[in-house]
C-alpha cells in the first residue's frame, strides 16, 4: 500500500490575544510569519517549503479549529474524495483557501475538522534553492525547522483511530492497550516517521499539543534555556518518551494551548513492513515520560 | 481593604484550608498562592485550559481574558474565577475545590533553612 499523505500540512489553533501570541509564536517559538490575514496569523517553521503550516485566529477561547493533511500528489486527493463517499462520510468541498487549493472538509469521530488538500503555494524555506548553506542566520527563539504532529483527544478514541486506520489509511506506530485489549490511544502515522497524529482519551474535538521538531540535543536544551529564559510556562522536560522514543518539552503558548519540541533526532523511521509496538495499561508512565516513569499531573487532565 | 502597613498588598483567604496569602495588585490569584509556598492544582496557566478555576465568596476581582469555553458566564456570576488570569481588587476568601488539592510545601518552609 503507497502512502498518500506527505505531512500534517496545517494545524490552526485559537488565540484569545493574536496581538500577545503572535509576538511569543516569532519571538519564543521563533515561527516565520508568512502573512496576518484580519484574525488570523498564518506561520511556519524556517525549513518548510510551502506558505504556511500554522495558524493562529483570534477567539473567544483556546483550542484547535482544524487540522490539514498535504496529500503526496494531486490524484491522491481524488482518491481520498472517493473514498470518503465509499464509506458515507460527509464532506464540504472548500475551493480555495489563503494561498491554498481545493480541499475536502470533514469532521473525524473524535469531533475535529480534519482536511486534505494538495495544492499550496511553494515559496521554498528561507534558504536559496542554488548552493545553500546548512541554516539560515539571524533566526530568532526557538526556531525549529518544521511542524511534526498532533495530539489531540477524542470520548471514544478507539472510533477515531479506526476511522484514521480504514478510511484515511494511516497505520498504527504505537498503542497504548487496556488489559481486556482495548487500545486506549494510538499513535498513527503516514509518512515514514513514527506519527503524524495521535488520539488519546478526553473531550471531543480536544487539543492536547502540536509538535515542532528540535533536531539536536543541543537544539532541545537551547530550547528549554530559551522557554525558561522568557518565563514560558513549560509543562514537562526536557525528557524522553517511551512511546517514539522522541526527546520533548511541553510547553505553554499564552493562550493556554499546549505545544512540544519533538526531537525525532531520537526517534525510530518506519518501514512499510513496520508493526505497531504495544504499550500496556500499567506502563503508562515510561510510555509517555521515561525518565520520570510516571505520569504528571497535567498530562491527561489539562488541554484546550 | 488594604493591609494596614503593607500598602497595596491585599490579603487572601483560602477555604477550606483557612491559610491566608499575600496579593499584589499586579500579580494573579496563582501566582501569589504559588509564591507563599502553597501549591494548588493548575494547568495551562493562559486562561485556556479552565483547570485552576476557584470561587470567591467574598471580595472583589479582576477576571483577565479567559476562554469561555471554560469559564462561563453563568459561573462568573456565582464567583467562579481563573486563578492564573485574575487579579484581586480587595481582600478575598476564596472557596477551593477538592480538584484544586492544596498543600504546603512544608520541608521548604522551615524558618531555620529560609533564615540561614
Amino acid at each position: 500500500m503507497p502512502y498518500r499523505i506527505s505531512r500534517l500540512g496545517l494545524v490552526e489553533i485559537r488565540s484569545l490575544d493574536l496581538d500577545r501570541d503572535l509576538d511569543y509564536y516569532l519571538n519564543v517559538l521563533g515561527l516565520q510569519l508568512t502573512a496576518r490575514e484580519g484574525k488570523t496569523a498564518y506561520l511556519k517553521g524556517w525549513d518548510e517549503r510551502h506558505a504556511y503550516s500554522f495558524a493562529l485566529t483570534e477567539s473567544d477561547r483556546a483550542g484547535m479549529v482544524r487540522m490539514a493533511f498535504r496529500t503526496v500528489d494531486a490524484e491522491d486527493l481524488d482518491y481520498y474524495e472517493k473514498r470518503l463517499k465509499d464509506f458515507g462520510i460527509r464532506y464540504d468541498i472548500i475551493p480555495e483557501d489563503y494561498r491554498r487549493g481545493r480541499a475536502l472538509r470533514f469532521t473525524a469521530p473524535s469531533g475535529h475538522t480534519v482536511e486534505l488538500y494538495n495544492e499550496m503555494d511553494y515559496t521554498g524555506n528561507v534558504l536559496p534553492t542554488v548552493n545553500p548553506g546548512p541554516w539560515p542566520e539571524g533566526l530568532r527563539g526557538i526556531a525549529p525547522p518544521r511542524l511534526d504532529h498532533t495530539l489531540v483527544t477524542a470520548p471514544e478514541p478507539g472510533k477515531a483511530i479506526e476511522f484514521f486506520q480504514t478510511v484515511l489509511e494511516f497505520r498504527l506506530s504505537e498503542t497504548l492497550v487496556a488489559p481486556d485489549g482495548t487500545i486506549i490511544a494510538a499513535w498513527l502515522w503516514q509518512r515514514p516517521a513514527p506519527h503524524d497524529i495521535a488520539i488519546v482519551p478526553g473531550k471531543p474535538g480536544g487539543f492536547h499539543h502540536a509538535a515542532f521538531v528540535v533536531d539536536s540535543a543541543d537544539a532541545l536544551f537551547r530550547a528549554a534555556d530559551i522557554l525558561a529564559m522568557h518565563k514560558a510556562r513549560i509543562d514537562y522536560g526536557p525528557g524522553r518518551h517511551g512511546i517514539t522514543r522522541g526527546t520533548t518539552i511541553y510547553f505553554f503558548d499564552p493562550s493556554g494551548n499546549r505545544l512540544e519540541t519533538f526531537g525525532g533526532y531520537t526517534a525510530y523511521q518506519m518501514d512499510p513492513d513496520s508493526r505497531a509496538i504495544r504499550w500496556t495499561q500499567d506502563q503508562i508512565g515510561p510510555a509517555v515520560f521515561y525518565y520520570s516513569q510516571e505520569l504528571n499531573e497535567t498530562f491527561l487532565s489539562v488541554y484546550t | 481593604m488594604q493591609r494596614d502597613g503593607e500598602a497595596g498588598l491585599y490579603t487572601i483567604t483560602l477555604r477550606p484550608v483557612g491559610g491566608t496569602v499575600a496579593c499584589g495588585p499586579e500579580e494573579t490569584v496563582l501566582a501569589a498562592i504559588l509564591r507563599s509556598g502553597a501549591s494548588v492544582m493548575f494547568g495551562c496557566r493562559g486562561g485556556g485550559c479552565g483547570t485552576c478555576k476557584m470561587r470567591v465568596t467574598s471580595g472583589q476581582i479582576e477576571h483577565g481574558r479567559c476562554s469561555v469555553a471554560v469559564l462561563f458566564e453563568e459561573e462568573k456570576k456565582c464567583g467562579w474565577f481563573l486563578s492564573c488570569q485574575a487579579r484581586a481588587l480587595s481582600d478575598l476568601t476564596i472557596e477551593l475545590s477538592a480538584a484544586n488539592r492544596y498543600h504546603v510545601l512544608r520541608s521548604w518552609r522551615r524558618p531555620s533553612l529560609l533564615d540561614s
